[in-house]
């Protein structure tokens, strides 16, 4: 479980996060739902040492968790907003630049990369990435944040501008590596990706929590899930 | 320490394949720069060369070609009449000198045109011989030896070597600062065109640390930098030694280089280059793109240049204080060991000197890393 308690942060005189707690539990993905400006990838940041909070605290399970400890950031893999890959570079020198980072075994690289390429359908092809269409783009990202295979798995609107068959592929990948124990997160402002996918729902507004609870109890706001949103973030 | 190997690995296969980088440091310097010197020293050379076995065209001006200068026709001159003493005849070609006689032969020349000055010194030099072989004639009709000619003979001796020549220590300061120019496309992609493709704030999340991320970069920069400044040296000897072998000579005084301090060479120029990466490192880490970051180089490129306009103009008597003066040192004491002369002294406050730099600017461009402002500006 990784644990959030009194995050704030303040651009200037912009409380952009005001006192955010909440937690993501191993085994669950959890949709981190707002809308735009909420502060979604803001907690995204301060999570990963790209920004540094005014106040909070953080935990892997009880043990405090601070991001500026490199070792400690080997536990979190992510995707983050509008990410890009080398261009330059083709798809499997972008992955084993990855995989060189968390300091994978070279056959072990190899043979993982392999598998995610297959899972994905991403081209095992010698061509930079800047010649790939934006779904494999998109895949590529993806593949790059599973690679390390961590306990911890952070995507900031991993499916924003991709289409159906290729959403699909990446919602199977990511229910497997649910089923296999990880703690998932998962931004995003898109309710039915929340439906189809999320078992905890956290919803932020104005840089607030407003929810925090299973789909379920998500679902019994109202009839309407659409209507139980809106009545949160206003 | 294998996080900056991993770094070091990925920015280089990212810069090999950028055409700016490859243009900027590998192309300019090895084909285009030794070019730009090649051309205009080539002509020089070529001009040189022709004066000393062409037939030089003496235009006569209200004379004919008396006794004297008829023996000249089969000395490779050749004479024609001019109607006036111009210099337009020597400017369009059509004589090299032009001669008019009273008590004296007079040689009029065009001292602009090197072909017109050499041929001059070739025809007086031609006069004297000329002179000289007459009077031998002379003495031995009547029986006595031409050593009466010569009755005070001089031999020059250099009391001391040939200085180096100034155009050489030129060469090798430009070869420092166009290399630290060459490479400052690599750091400028590394840092500003990170942030420029949305590919830094994803560097600086993956579990490894800034010093890392920014030492492996900064080490990448320099390799290029250094190849780079090798290669570059290796195209200019080329050129002279193959292209070039009058001017080598004249321009360069290879012969009076010594070789023997090489290795603290390499270190002066490794430091110096060192410095300069870094001060390049703080300001396009600052930069938000590729294009604000080559604005931030642009003076300092023109600083690199000033220390090599003022050795020109005192390269005189320097004081001990050039010593402790960036890049102006660092074109002192190359010279200095270049021509033999090592100092414990001066050689220390040089690297002291670049050790203070790089430490205070790898401080400060660590520190602008660090700052979310500098790394999220966009
Ligand atoms: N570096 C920054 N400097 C100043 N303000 C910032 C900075 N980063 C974010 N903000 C502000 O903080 C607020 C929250 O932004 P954030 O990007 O976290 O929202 P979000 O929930 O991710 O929105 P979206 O769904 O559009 O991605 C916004 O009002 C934004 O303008
Ligand atoms: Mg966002």
């Amino acid at each position: 479980m990784l644990r959030i308690e009194g995050l704030s942060k303040a651009f200037g005189n912009a409380n952009v996060l005001k006192n955010v707690s909440f937690s993501m539990k191993d085994g669950r993905i959890t949709a981190f739902l707002g809308p735009n400006g909420a502060g979604k990838t803001t907690t995204i940041r301060a999570l990963l040492g790209i920004i540094r909070p005014d106040t909070g605290k953080f935990y892997m399970d009880t043990t405090p968790y601070i991001p500026e400890q490199v070792n400690m950031r080997k536990n979190i893999s992510f995707v983050l907003e509008n990410a890009s890959l080398y261009e330059r570079l083709n798809g499997y020198e972008n992955m084993y630049f990855v995989a060189q980072i968390w300091q994978l075994e070279k056959s072990m690289a190899e043979e993982r990369i392999k598998k995610l390429f297959n899972e994905l359908e991403i081209d095992y092809g010698k061509k930079p990435v800047k010649l790939y269409s934006k779904g494999m783009k998109q895949k590529l990202i993806l593949a790059r944040a599973l690679l390390p295979s961590c306990r911890y798995l952070i995507l900031d609107e991993p499916l924003s501008g991709i289409d159906i068959p290729t959403k699909h592929i990446i919602r199977e990948v990511l229910k497997k590596e649910k089923n296999n124990g990880k703690a998932i997160m998962y931004s995003t402002h898109i309710l039915e990706e929340v439906e189809e996918l999320a078992q905890e729902v956290i919803v932020i507004a104005h840089g607030e929590i407003r929810f925090k609870g299973s789909i379920n109890e998500f679902r019994s706001i109202d009839n309407d899930i659409e209507t139980a949103f809106m009545r949160l973030v206003v | 320490m294998k996080g900056i190997i991993s770094i070091i690995k990925k920015e280089f296969l990212n810069s090999i394949r950028d055409k700016r980088i490859l243009y900027m440091s590998i192309i300019l310097p090895v084909f285009i720069y030794p070019l730009f010197l090649l051309l205009p020293l080539s002509f020089t050379n070529e001009k040189i060369n022709n004066v000393k076995e062409k037939k030089i065209i003496v235009g006569l001006f209200k004379m004919e070609p008396d006794s004297a200068l008829k023996t000249f026709e089969n000395k490779n001159y050749a004479f024609s009449s001019v109607d006036s003493v111009n210099v337009e005849f020597i400017k369009s070609g059509n004589v090299d000198i032009i001669l008019s006689k009273d008590s004296f032969y007079n040689v009029f020349y065009d001292p602009e045109d090197i072909g017109s000055q050499l041929a001059m010194e070739r025809f007086s030099k031609d006069v004297e011989t000329f002179n000289k072989e007459i009077l031998e004639g002379m003495l031995k009709k009547v029986g006595l030896s031409s050593d009466w000619i010569n009755s005070v003979n001089i031999k020059k001796i250099p009391l001391k070597k040939k200085n180096i020549s100034s155009f050489y220590i030129m060469l090798i300061a430009f070869l420092i600062m166009w290399s630290v120019i060459g490479s400052s496309a690599v750091i400028i992609e590394a840092t500003a065109g990170e942030k420029e493709r949305k590919t830094l704030e994803y560097l600086i999340a993956l579990p490894v640390s800034r010093e890392s991320i920014l030492i492996g970069k900064i080490i990448t920069t320099f390799i290029f930098g250094f190849v780079s400044s090798f290669l570059m040296f290796l195209a200019f000897s080329v050129a002279f030694k193959f292209f070039l072998p009058q001017a080598s000579k004249s321009l360069l005084y290879l012969n009076s280089v010594s070789f023997k301090y090489v290795h603290i060479i390499v270190l002066i120029i490794i430091l110096t280059m060192l410095s300069f990466d870094m001060l390049l490192t703080t300001l396009s880490i600052f930069a938000k793109s590729i294009r604000e970051a080559q604005m931030y180089m642009m003076p300092i490129s023109f600083l690199l240049i000033l220390p090599i306009i003022f050795m020109q103009m005192f390269s005189k008597d320097l004081d001990s204080w050039v010593y402790f003066v960036p890049v102006l040192n660092s074109i002192v004491e190359i010279k200095e060991l270049l021509i033999g002369r090592f100092d414990s002294h001066n050689l220390l406050v040089v690297i002291l000197v670049y050790v203070a730099f790089i430490y205070i600017f790898f401080k400060r461009a660590l520190r602008s890393f660090k700052s979310e402002k500098a790394v999220l500006r966009s």
